[in-house]
């Protein structure tokens, strides 16, 4: 895990160093931060034997509606 | 927005490929373990309900020229619930992205590979798409012109060799079908891959000409393809078999024989599922990043791409195993594409017509 977020980190200030560089436009830059900052948590629920389950939000979401 | 275009023949091509190329390595096994020597009739009224959905997405299309789902929303609904709305549909297609990515994985480490680690295939498929993602539409449906062509191929090399164990005695007991028990237990059909094909609705503004009739006969000819596989599949492995198997023309691509030189083709069949995924996430991803670029009004792919590939492939392993994902599919798939690919759209059209109808109402007093 220690690698996976140290290797996160490398890329995450890479890419924002190179975006703010280019002057990428501001909400470019947010967009692609919130979507990394997502895989992350992602990522991290993973690492820690809590895995983030899209398809049972769904599942719970339909059984909700009651379709 | 892109200013790139794609012919008439490369739309139909990706769309054939969209729907048949992955479905049918997933969907005859499931279909026969339900509807038994009956399963090839199954995909014509999934395919006639393919069709009535999406007369109904050209006509929101042709409503909007030149417009995508995404435009059309906002248009539509205002910015506020637009937006909400357009920003559903992109969590539609990464859920597809994600969906599909899993099943290369799954696919991978079932047959072919057991001990590589499943993040492995996902990471790599995820680049390579991610490339193509970045370099276009025109890209995507160049590669997928070229890859078509050997998919078919081989295809049909693989069924006239798998034709030798044919066995007419495997349809015995056939049109015993209860249908509307079938229809229920088989729903799954309708959203993968039917309905799901709701992703072209931000592919028709590239399309030079002719949507409606290379969109519907790209529906047509899957259907029959999807069919002609079970009707296959029953006939070479049996009822028996083919419903205990995750992936049966897999299987039968495995037991083929011609002498001693033809053998062992399952190398061949895993490279054209492979090519057949990649045409189908090169399309769902880069629906995802075109729906994220338009929704914040960004002109460049590239980064939103790049940080895509850690959200699909972090996502792909919420399932626990291949019953998970099969599983969801079964129970969940239909309900879940029924929203985005019938009620949003209706909804849509409906909205459009009742301000139409306003609009005009204004006019007549003034005029």
């Amino acid at each position: 895990m220690i690698w996976f977020i140290l290797l996160f980190i490398v890329i995450f200030g890479g890419s924002l160093t190179l975006m703010i560089r280019q002057r990428t436009e501001k909400r470019e830059i947010v967009l692609v931060t919130t979507l990394l900052l997502l895989g992350f948590a992602d990522w991290m629920s993973v690492f820690l034997n809590h895995k983030f389950k899209s398809s049972k939000v769904i599942a719970l979401l339909i059984d909700l509606v009651g379709l | 927005m892109e200013s790139s275009k794609i012919t008439v023949w490369q739309f139909f091509v990706l769309t054939l490929s969209f729907l048949a190329g992955t479905s049918f390595f997933f969907i005859p096994g499931g279909l026969i373990a339900v509807a038994k020597q009956d399963a090839w009739i199954i995909p014509f009224w999934a395919g006639a309900a393919g069709i009535a959905a999406a007369l109904i997405w050209i006509r929101l299309a042709r409503q909007y020229p030149g417009m995508s789902i995404i435009h059309i929303c906002m248009k539509v609904a205002g910015k506020p619930i637009g937006g909400l709305l357009a920003f559903l549909y992109i969590t539609y297609f990464i859920q597809l992205s994600v969906f599909i990515t899993r099943n290369v994985g799954d696919f991978m480490k079932q047959t072919m590979m057991p001990i590589t680690p499943l993040t492995v295939f996902h990471s790599m498929f995820l680049v390579i798409t991610a490339y193509a993602v970045i370099k276009g539409i025109e890209t995507i449906a160049r590669s997928s012109e070229l890859l078509f062509i050997i998919m078919a191929l081989t295809f049909v090399l693989i069924f006239c060799m798998a034709l030798a164990q044919w066995d007419w005695n495997h349809f015995q007991g056939s049109f015993r079908m209860n249908v509307w028990e079938s229809l229920v237990e088989t729903r799954n059909i309708f959203g993968f891959p039917f309905l799901e094909s709701l992703v072209f609705l931000m592919l028709f503004p590239f399309v030079q000409a002719k949507v409606k009739r290379s969109f519907i006969w790209a529906i047509i000819m899957a259907t029959a393809l999807l069919s002609l596989t079970t009707f296959f599949t029953i006939g070479v492995l049996g009822v028996t078999r083919a419903s205990h198997d995750t992936y049966p023309l897999f299987v039968i691509a495995q037991e083929v024989h011609v002498g001693t030189f033809f053998e062992h083709l399952e190398s061949t069949i895993a490279l054209i599922l492979l090519a057949a995924i990649f045409i189908k996430l090169s399309i769902a991803y880069y629906c995802s990043v075109l729906g994220l670029c338009q929704l914040f009004r960004i002109s460049s792919r590239f980064w939103v791409t790049i940080a895509l590939i850690l959200l699909i492939s972090g996502l792909a392993l919420g399932y626990d195993n291949v019953v998970e994902n099969i599983e969801f599919s079964q129970r969940y798939d239909f309900e879940y594409t029924l929203l985005y690919s019938i009620f949003i759209p209706c909804l849509l059209l409906l909205v459009s017509w009742i301000r139409k109808g306003w609009g005009k109402r204004r006019e007549e007093p003034a005029s």
